[in-house]
């Protein structure tokens, strides 16, 4: 066919090539680079405005706070991009932490980490078989599951917390390799698995496209309850990786662990460019959205705002995120 | 007389795309003026105009001889422009009535905030009455109860109730049969002879001739012709000059090369969908498969499938039995489905070009279930230029127009290495040009040793394109013809077989 239609690229005015470059860089890649540059911009003011801000402790106190927050959001990048989302990562946190703090105290680091692993990818199993087999929507049965795990991990340790974990664990949180902090190398570390897993195995691939559109993916042969049900074990593994972390941290098993990680996480991921209704994102940007919320609440700290008032700034902080997003989507569009 | 609107030199940018350039048209009260063009000439894009959806970078809209800007629908429902959407705009879980007076409720009372059902169903009923239906709708059914023919008259008298002057559908028969069509046409010539001013676009071109008075030809984003309907002796003529070229053939010469059979099923069964459906095909074979909408056509293609339960049957290819349960068994067996509703069902929209070619062959680009980008490119890339894709395979699947996505759905079987085709409503939605790239492709799939099974509910399109075709009605299998034997009268009995005879009709669903 001669005439071809329509999707022509047609040069739209006479502008200096350079100049039209970077307008369509900025142009395609806006969404993309609009959180780092915003990270960077926080980086800069709260530099400024803060004498302690920018020193190698501040922001080592920076990663570890934010590790475990960056751990589950990974995980839940995974279930957001099926077009779905697991409120028990809480909870899961929770569980997994009692059952990491009994099996370390008993049967050394070794065992009771990968005890707590296992645990991690049970609760997200069960999530996916309520979800796939039994056709319960995701956010009712994750929340619900947010329910009785936490009530489990309460039963199992009594209400209180577990302690006597070996000495060595507890120092783990704060120990460095290379001058990183422990628990960011491990947040990092997930970070590249998940991405390699997303972008170059298969799975990851049928992810993608069970999030876009769930009928095409099983209409071009992909399992899509098999693939589902990955995504929320993925999920419940990350946020046992986060437990991980936690537990070091507090060097004891606690029932109450987490609790504020489901909408935090979410937050992340929402801010990082994952599209709620799937098929969309990175995780790469979901660590942006960390970064960001992790930046945000330090730098406040800082300047010694109170922690009522920060829990305002970064909701509003999110709000300006995500329509600001939107306006660049619709720009994007020719509105 | 001062057209009632006027779009002077419109002009519409999208980031690297022009996709208006400088185009003018008026709409005259109690005329039908149709707009015509391929995909991408700037039909869509004309009515996001008039509709309010979205603003033109240049040029000036006119109502009554007064410019004015729409900044939103809104403006443009108030300056009396009502706009029907090939998708569309109902509430299904509103009654009739309901949906009728959306947005324009009618109430009583204090400060009259009070809704009244009982007035809102008599507007409804008035009407619909109006317009002149051979078979009234209920004001107080349930919108979900209807079809979608209905559907869209209870838009249309949404539309009447703010007594728009100016109406404007787009591919409003896409979704319809053959009769319901009819009835929408009937009830079009209506509102012109009351002084509406309609536009109507559409790519059933046959149709526009029947309804329209005058003829807007668009191509690229350019106004390339405007001529009264009377003017254009036949189709053809309109053809060329949307695509800027005599087209000498739509259909490719039928040659006959087929084979043996290679694929066959028998006494196909689901109770409520379809009955005892028997037919095979041959290798090097396209067998069309007639009938109304509604006549289970598809429900026993999905069977076959695997996206569907199928209750009893068999299915035989090869000479062997096959156990299809999934659509990913199916595959494995070499058999292909192309769904109806493209963007619905067989493309992942938000994927780039290149991965929905490789959606349904993933695991040959890469071991150990990772993926090699660089494999998986190079096999999308030699399969979208075998097919004369036209696009960039790089951008997302949705910013692609409809025949070029329907070439990405078919390069997706392609790279399955499918021997059976099954087509379901191929053309559907897709300009001129691209139907006769796509009746090409199923030729060349069919030279190339497979065999093509195509739905559609366009007569002629099968009767010029197969070497055999079945007719099937109410669920069951009615009549079989060789290509040699093709005669319109005798599919069309064969389709309204169970309308017809007192055949326990059944309640196929779409």
């Amino acid at each position: 066919m001669a005439n071809s239609a329509g999707g022509e690229i047609k040069r739209a005015g006479a502008i200096a090539p350079r100049q039209e470059w970077l307008r369509n860089f900025l142009r395609n890649n806006a969404r993309d680079i609009g959180l780092p540059l915003a990270v960077i911009a926080l980086v800069i003011l709260f530099s400024a405005t803060s004498p302690v801000f920018a020193t190698v402790q501040n922001f080592r106190n920076i990663g570890v706070a934010a590790a475990a927050l960056a751990a589950v959001s990974f995980g839940q990048t995974f279930t957001i991009l099926t077009a779905g989302l697991d409120l028990s990562v809480g909870s899961t946190v929770a569980l997994v932490s009692v059952v990491t703090a009994f099996g370390m105290r008993g049967q050394g680091v070794a065992i009771g980490a990968a005890e707590g692993l296992l645990a991690g990818a049970a609760v997200g199993l069960v999530n996916g078989i309520l979800i796939t087999r039994f056709k319960v929507f995701p956010f009712i049965a994750t929340l619900a599951m947010l329910s009785i795990m936490s009530g489990l991990a309460l039963n199992l340790s009594s209400g209180v917390a577990v302690s006597g974990l070996p000495q060595r664990f507890g120092e783990l949180a704060y120990e460095l390799t290379a001058g990183v902090p422990v628990p960011v190398v491990i947040a990092l570390l997930v970070l590249a698995v998940s991405h390699f897993v997303l972008r170059y195995v298969r799975l990851g691939r049928h992810i993608y496209a069970v999030g876009g559109n769930e009928e095409a993916a099983r209409l071009s042969g992909i399992n899509v309850d098999r693939v589902k049900v990955a995504a929320y074990v993925i999920c419940g593994f990350c946020a046992a990786v986060g437990a991980l972390i936690l537990t070091s941290r507090v060097a004891s098993g606690q029932p109450t662990l987490g609790t504020s990680l489901p909408l935090e996480s979410v937050a992340a991921v929402v801010l990082g460019g994952v599209s709620l209704f799937g098929g969309r994102g990175s995780v790469v940007g979901v660590a942006f959205g960390v970064a960001f919320v992790s930046i945000l609440s330090n730098g406040l700290n800082l300047l010694n705002v109170s922690s009522y008032t920060q829990l305002m700034v970064i909701g509003a902080a999110l709000i300006v995120a995500v329509t600001l997003d939107q306006a660049i989507v619709r720009r994007r569009a020719g509105e | 007389m001062t057209p009632t609107i006027a779009l002077e030199d419109i002009a519409k940018e999208y980031p690297g795309v022009r996709a208006l350039a400088g185009v003018s048209l008026d709409l005259r009260a109690g005329e039908v003026h149709a707009l015509v063009g391929e995909n991408g000439a700037g039909k869509s894009t004309l009515i996001r105009i008039l509709s309010g959806d979205t603003r033109p970078n240049r040029g000036r809209i006119l109502v009554r001889g007064q410019e004015v800007q729409f900044h939103s629908p809104h403006d443009a429902r108030r300056c009396g422009i009502a706009t029907i959407f090939q998708e569309l705009m109902v509430v299904p879980g509103l009654s009739v009535a309901e949906n009728v007076v959306l947005g324009n409720e009618p109430t009583v009372g204090w400060g009259r905030q009070l809704y009244s059902r009982r007035r809102a169903v008599r507007i409804a009923q008035e009407t619909l009455q109006g317009l002149g239906l051979a078979v009234a709708i209920d004001p107080r059914a349930p919108m979900e109860t209807l079809s979608t023919a209905q559907k869209q008259i209870v838009e249309i008298a949404r539309a009447l109730i703010r007594d728009a002057p100016v109406i404007v559908l787009d591919e409003p028969t896409a979704a319809l049969s053959d009769k319901e069509a009819e009835a929408l046409l009937r009830i079009l010539r209506r509102l012109r002879e009351k002084g509406t001013a309609i536009l109507y676009v559409s790519h059933r071109l046959n149709e526009v001739r029947g309804l329209a008075d005058r003829i807007t030809v668009l191509r690229g984003g350019h106004h390339i012709a405007t001529l009264p309907a009377k003017a254009i002796k036949d189709t053809a003529q309109l053809i060329e000059l949307m695509v800027g070229r005599p087209l000498d053939e739509l259909f490719p010469s039928r040659g006959d090369v087929r084979g043996e059979t290679v694929f066959a099923v028998q006494g196909l069964t689901r109770q409520g969908a379809f009955e005892d459906v028997s037919f095979s095909v041959r290798a090097r074979e396209i067998l069309g498969v007639a009938g109304l909408i509604g006549a289970g056509r598809t429900e026993v293609m999905r069977a076959i499938f695997g996206a569907d339960p199928l209750e009893r049957g068999t299915v035989v290819k090869d000479g062997r039995m096959l156990a299809i349960r999934t659509p990913a068994d199916a595959i494995a067996a070499g058999l292909a489905y192309l769904p109806e509703d493209r963007k619905e069902q067989g493309l992942v929209l938000t994927l780039p070009g290149y991965e929905n070619l490789a959606l349904a062959s993933l695991e040959r680009y890469g071991a150990w279930g990772l993926v090699s980008w660089g494999r998986l490119r190079r096999a999308a890339q030699d399969v979208a230029s075998r097919l004369q894709f036209r696009g960039n395979l790089e951008a997302p699947a949705r910013t692609i127009s409809g025949g070029n996505q329907q070439k990405l759905v078919i390069g997706k079987w392609v790279l399955s290495k499918a021997d059976i085709m099954i087509f379901d409503e191929p053309t559907r939605g897709i300009d001129v040009g691209a139907k006769a790239e796509v009746y090409r492709l199923m030729h060349q799939l069919a030279e190339q040793g497979a065999a093509v099974i195509v739905v559609s509910s366009e007569l002629p399109e099968l009767m010029n394109l197969c070497h055999r075709m079945i007719v099937m009605s109410g669920g069951r299998v009615r009549d079989e013809l060789e290509a040699a034997n093709f005669d319109e009268r005798r599919i069309l009995a064969a389709a309204f077989a169970a309308h017809v005879t007192n055949d326990a009709p059944r309640e196929v669903t779409q």
